[in-house]
């Protein structure tokens, strides 16, 4: 089938190849250039979606989620009139009658072609690496292909071949997934591009610590497929040339990439010129030999080089927009190549010249073998500028490095001095940054722009980001761009203020360690103390909250009475017309038949609206203030609990089924449900708390959802933490794995009593993780291996409080100075006759205003 | 002037309020930690539902007309937390909305302690409803 595109209105088409990162970076420029109205724009692209973001593939593992990933917003698409052909790959181009087609044979010509076709992986030619469990890592799908080969019954280990940059990142996603993980790397050490090999070494060490088994010099000869073989425990064997060998049931290869000129070497007599080693040639206006033809992206090559990251393509992209729209002022001239590893719990960062080739370059050691760090300085010969830099196991001083580096700015008398330990740094601060400096090097910031942008109003990192787009690439200038919106916050005169309220000039972990340390109990003792006026809504059920999380007290004792919000004080939430909604705790969502009868007669007897919750349980809607003594009476006769819906604490524990019936199962979900749900009942806390337990990886609890969720697997439970629903949802991540359950319950006690003593007032899991300085690690590094010695004083401290649970509503309906608080009037037995239900699907609900009238009118006349 | 018995001062924890019911109208009555005593309506306009004598008193410093700093004493709604001066029944968050007040005393010079409302006039708590049905 043949067809062409012609285009209509007398428009000349402007074609581009390819819509990765560069390809639609390229498009955004062109738009804001005005080259839409210039032409008719049409984008081919071989994947089946528009362009994502392949710097945060990795993050695709954790969240499984592709629209986090996507970069183009199809309606500014659509507005420019761009037309996007997702799934068309073009196969040839003819560059004499400008004019290329599709794989289908489709033909469109062209007036100005841009090809941004990016790279290829890189495969070795080893016999036996068509296997369906050899795979690479590049594009969604293969992220997606690699998911479904780990997620296959006995697929147990994980092999990435190549011990670059990008071998490192997949590394760590097999951990992710649960795979014993081995990288194989050909040449003598790891990251040969970025370090030398002393750096290489620490490197191996360091990784080799988060659980990756590392072999260097390893040629692999070829790739066994073991499955027809009865013996074998795994399902492919690697041969190395020195005659070792490797079991393994999966392999990524991440050796290198190479640029994407296949249409080119496919149809040579288009004439487009490629490099010796591949790649399209591109001048300074990153134009190929061929008229009206460009490329940009990791498929071109300037100077003989080949731009493997993603801001030299991003600037082609913006260069490129420039010529085509006839401004021939910017010309690229290379670009830096200096990169931060993303990797968790590994710090690289690599600077200019790392391997000091420059001639008569000097180079400076720092080498601590105990801590695994490793520092490189490479100056001129006359010890006046930074020509390059390697950073293992501590990147502190990248940034202050790179802007050395990027801005050509004297060295201080003793360079040595910028690595060294426990020296006072000449450090870059911002303000002895020129405005010109480049804060941002994915999308070329400066810092005079993001001053720019402060001064306009943006006083907050995220809108910084938006405003400017700095730190949204790689995201390893982040700190630079906080610190440039601290500098400049400060130079408009704000004060960086981070007082609870107007009565204390505290923040709530301050508080919550003064409360702590001396003991206090009250919060007029605390407000005498520290703070100043009457108190207020927020701080009163905050310190309320914070002696509940210290002491655990009742929430009714007289002296605390007063700080709950309603909520907390009526132990029941307040709905829109003043009536309250009964919750009682039903742990793990089991309920015995008796007790579901109860519930429905205890409804049916007060006539409340009766609704199953999202969280597993019944939730009875419509009672009265003075009506619920008497309806918690009877819950708590037949055996019910609170279930703390109207509390900052821990809400439900989901379950699912688990292995008692489902054929799936591997333990005990429901079990661990009810334990966790008992245990941390009651216990008060920043925000609300929610877990979940899935009795197999199916994942029918939605525990990765949770704060806490929890998912047994063949080998222990996984536990996940920190994971969010609501406004915005955040799925939780991957704590720990294998753990028997006395460990999962230590681990909980530990961070929620961690969350407890850090977390900002009505902070989730979820956000606070977000604010921890240190992310997962620092925190693993907390609950797992104690580094900050308090993991016995926050156990005994969550112990206090367990011990100290009394189910509210029980002490509250015993006794009756408390019950008089139950009534609508101090002076007399009515109810509020502005509460009116009227029926709706068989059951009460509150009457509108209308309805309410209608009701009254009815009743005067 | 009439006068009411409303309750007792036990009756109402320092920092709370309570709801009386006057004449069919409902009236929040607050009373804070030194003891001084405060009457609005109980209705929120913002819910349209009885309930700020549930809501939590706080203290804050307000600009007055005449540009002078005072201290006031409030109550937050517990549903939308818009909050009333308990002295004027004026809305801190919106200056279109002004509640009603009581004068509140405490009479001591009988049996002592007893909680006093007194007022000329007061409206049926339907009001509300039946302007609503006027619309
Ligand atoms: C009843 C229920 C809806 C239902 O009919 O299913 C419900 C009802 C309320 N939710 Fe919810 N949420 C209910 C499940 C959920 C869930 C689903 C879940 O837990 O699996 C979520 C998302 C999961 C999560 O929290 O991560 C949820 C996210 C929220 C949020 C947003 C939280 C966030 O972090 O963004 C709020 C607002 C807040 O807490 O500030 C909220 C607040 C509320 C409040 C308390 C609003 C209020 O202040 O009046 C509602 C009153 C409950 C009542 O009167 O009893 N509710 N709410 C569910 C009760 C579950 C239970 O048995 O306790
Ligand atoms: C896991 C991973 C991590 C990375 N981390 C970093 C990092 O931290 N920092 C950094 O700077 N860079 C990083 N990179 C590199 C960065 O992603 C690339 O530099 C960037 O994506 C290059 O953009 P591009 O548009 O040139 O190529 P691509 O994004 O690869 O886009 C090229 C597109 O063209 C399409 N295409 C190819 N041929 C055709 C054809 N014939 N017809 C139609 N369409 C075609 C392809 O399908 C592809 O969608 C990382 C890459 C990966 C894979
Ligand atoms: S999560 Fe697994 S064990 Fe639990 S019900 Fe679902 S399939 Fe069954
Ligand atoms: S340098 Fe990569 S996001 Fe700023």
């Amino acid at each position: 089938m043949s067809s062409t595109i012609v285009s209509k209105a007398g428009k000349t088409k402007l074609v581009v190849i390819g819509n990765g990162m560069v390809g639609h970076h390229f498009i955004e420029r062109a738009v804001e250039k005005g080259l839409h109205d210039q032409f008719e724009i049409h984008v081919f692209a071989e994947e089946d979606r528009p362009a994502y973001d392949r710097v945060y593939l990795s993050s695709y593992f954790e969240h499984k989620d592709v629209s986090k990933l996507n970069l183009v917003d199809l309606s500014r698409y659509e507005d420019a009139q761009i037309q996007l052909h997702l799934n068309q790959r073009i196969t040839n181009i003819d560059a004499a009658n400008q004019c290329i087609s599709t794989e289908e044979g489709t033909q469109i010509d062209y007036a100005e072609l841009v090809l941004a076709t990016g790279s290829y992986p890189f495969v070795p030619p080893i016999p036996g690496r068509e296997h369906p469990h050899c795979h690479v890592y590049r594009t969604i799908k293969d992220l997606d292909d690699i998911l479904s080969t780990a997620e296959k019954p006995k697929v147990k280990k994980g092999v990435v071949v190549g011990g670059g940059l990008l071998g490192l990142e997949a590394a760590k996603a097999l951990v992710t997934l649960g795979l014993e993980t081995y990288v194989v790397e050909f040449a003598p050490q790891l990251m040969g591009v970025q370090l030398d090999a002393a750096g290489g070494d620490i490197l191996k060490r360091k990784i080799e610590a988060l659980g990756v088994k590392v072999l260097t010099g390893k040629n692999t000869k070829a790739i066994i497929d073991n499955t027809l073989s009865d013996e074998a425990s795994c399902h492919l064997t690697m041969q190395f040339a020195d005659d070792t060998s490797l079991d393994t049931d999966m392999i990524v290869f991440s050796a290198g990439i190479r640029p994407q000129d296949s249409i080119i070497k496919s149809n040579p007599e288009c004439g487009i010129e490629i490099g010796t080693r591949g790649g399209i040639l591109i001048d300074e206006a990153c134009r190929t030999n061929a008229p009206n033809v460009y490329a940009i992206g990791e498929c071109a090559v300037w100077d003989n080089t080949v731009f493997g990251l993603v801001a030299p393509g991003y600037s082609m992209a913006s260069i490129c927009a420039a010529q085509i729209a006839g401004d021939h002022a910017q010309t690229f001239t290379g670009a830096d190549m200096s990169t931060m590893l993303k990797l968790m719990g590994v710090d690289v960062g690599s600077i200019g010249d790392a391997h000091g080739a420059t001639e008569n370059s000097l180079s400076y050691l720092y080498q601590n073998p105990v801590e695994g760090i490793y520092k490189k300085l490479v100056t001129t010969a006359d010890n006046k500028r930074l020509l390059g830099a390697v950073l293992v196991g501590d990147t502190e001083d990248y940034n202050n490095l790179l802007q050395l580096f990027l801005n050509d700015i004297d060295l201080p008398a003793h360079p040595e001095s910028l690595i060294l330990p426990n020296v006072e740094k000449p450090t870059m601060g911002i303000e002895n940054l020129p405005d010109s400096a480049t804060i941002c090097s994915c999308y070329n910031v400066t810092k005079g722009a993001i001053c720019a942008a402060v001064e306009d109003g943006a006083y907050t990192m995220a809108e910084v980001k938006s405003c400017t787009s700095a730190g949204t690439g790689c995201g390893g200038c982040a700190p630079m761009v906080k610190d440039t919106l601290g500098y400049q916050l400060t130079a408009l005169g704000f004060e960086v203020n981070n007082d609870l309220c107007e009565h204390f000039a505290y923040s709530r972990q301050e508080l919550y360690s003064l409360i702590r340390v001396q003991g206090i109990k009250t919060f007029d003792a605390l407000l005498d103390e520290h703070g100043s006026g009457h108190g207020c809504e927020i701080c009163k059920p905050t310190v309320a909250s914070i002696l509940a999380s210290c002491w655990n007290d009742y929430v009714l004792k007289p002296e605390l009475t007063p700080l709950q919000d309603s909520n907390d004080y009526y132990l029941g939430n307040i709905q829109k017309d003043g009536t309250y909604s009964v919750v009682p705790r039903v742990p793990g969502g089991e309920i015995t038949a008796d007790k579901l009868i109860i519930l429905g007669q205890v409804a049916k007897e007060f006539n409340l609206y009766t609704k199953i919750t999202g969280g597993q349980r019944v939730d009875l809607f419509g009672a009265r203030l003075d009506q619920l003594p008497d309806i918690w009476t009877q819950l708590v006769d037949a055996g019910f609990e609170t279930g703390h819906a109207y509390g900052k604490s821990l809400r439900t524990v989901k379950s699912c089924v688990g292995n008692n019936w489902c054929r799936y199962g591997v333990d005990d979900s429901v079990g661990l449900a009810l334990r966790l749900e008992d245990r941390y009942k009651g216990v008060r806390s920043p925000h609300k708390i929610k877990m979940g337990v899935s009795g197999c990886t199916r994942e029918c609890a939605e525990a990765q959802s949770k704060d806490f969720g929890i998912i047994a697997t063949e080998n222990g439970w996984n536990l996940f933490v920190c994971g969010n629903g609501g406004m915005t949802p955040r799925h939780g991540e991957l704590f720990a794995t294998d753990l028997d359950t006395d460990t999962v319950v230590k681990y909980i006690d530990r961070i929620i009593m961690f969350y407890i003593k850090t977390a900002d007032k009505l902070q989730r899991t979820s956000k606070w993780r977000e604010s921890l300085e240190g992310g997962l690690e620092y925190l693993q590094a907390v609950i797992i291996e104690d580094s900050l010695g308090i993991a016995e004083e926050l156990e005994s401290q969550m112990q206090l409080l367990i011990d100290n649970y009394v189910c509210e509503w029980k002490a509250t309906i015993t006794d009756s100075e408390k019950l008089k608080r139950f009534r609508h009037f101090v002076n007399s037995e009515q109810g509020d006759d502005n509460v009116v239900f009227v029926t709706e699907r068989e059951q009460i609900r509150p009457a509108t205003d209308i309805e309410k009238a209608k009701i009254l009118a009815t009743e005067l006349s | 002037m009439n006068q009411y018995v409303v309750c007792r001062l036990e009756d109402i924890l320092p920092e709370t309020g309570v709801c009386a019911l006057i004449e069919g109208k409902q009236v929040a009555i607050f009373r804070t930690k030194d003891n001084k005593l405060f009457a609005l309506d109980n209705y929120d306009p913002f819910s349209q539902a009885n309930v700020l004598s549930r809501g939590l008193v706080g203290g804050t410093t307000v600009t007055n007309d005449g540009g002078i700093d005072e201290a006031v004493l409030y109550v937050a709604s517990p549903i939308y937390k818009q909050r009333f001066n308990l002295a004027t029944g004026q809305c801190l968050d919106d200056n279109s909305v002004m509640l009603a007040t009581y004068d509140v005393e405490l009479d001591i010079s009988f049996e002592g302690n007893d909680v006093i409302i007194k007022y000329e006039q007061l409206e049926t708590s339907s009001t509300t409803l039946l302007e609503i049905e006027a619309v």
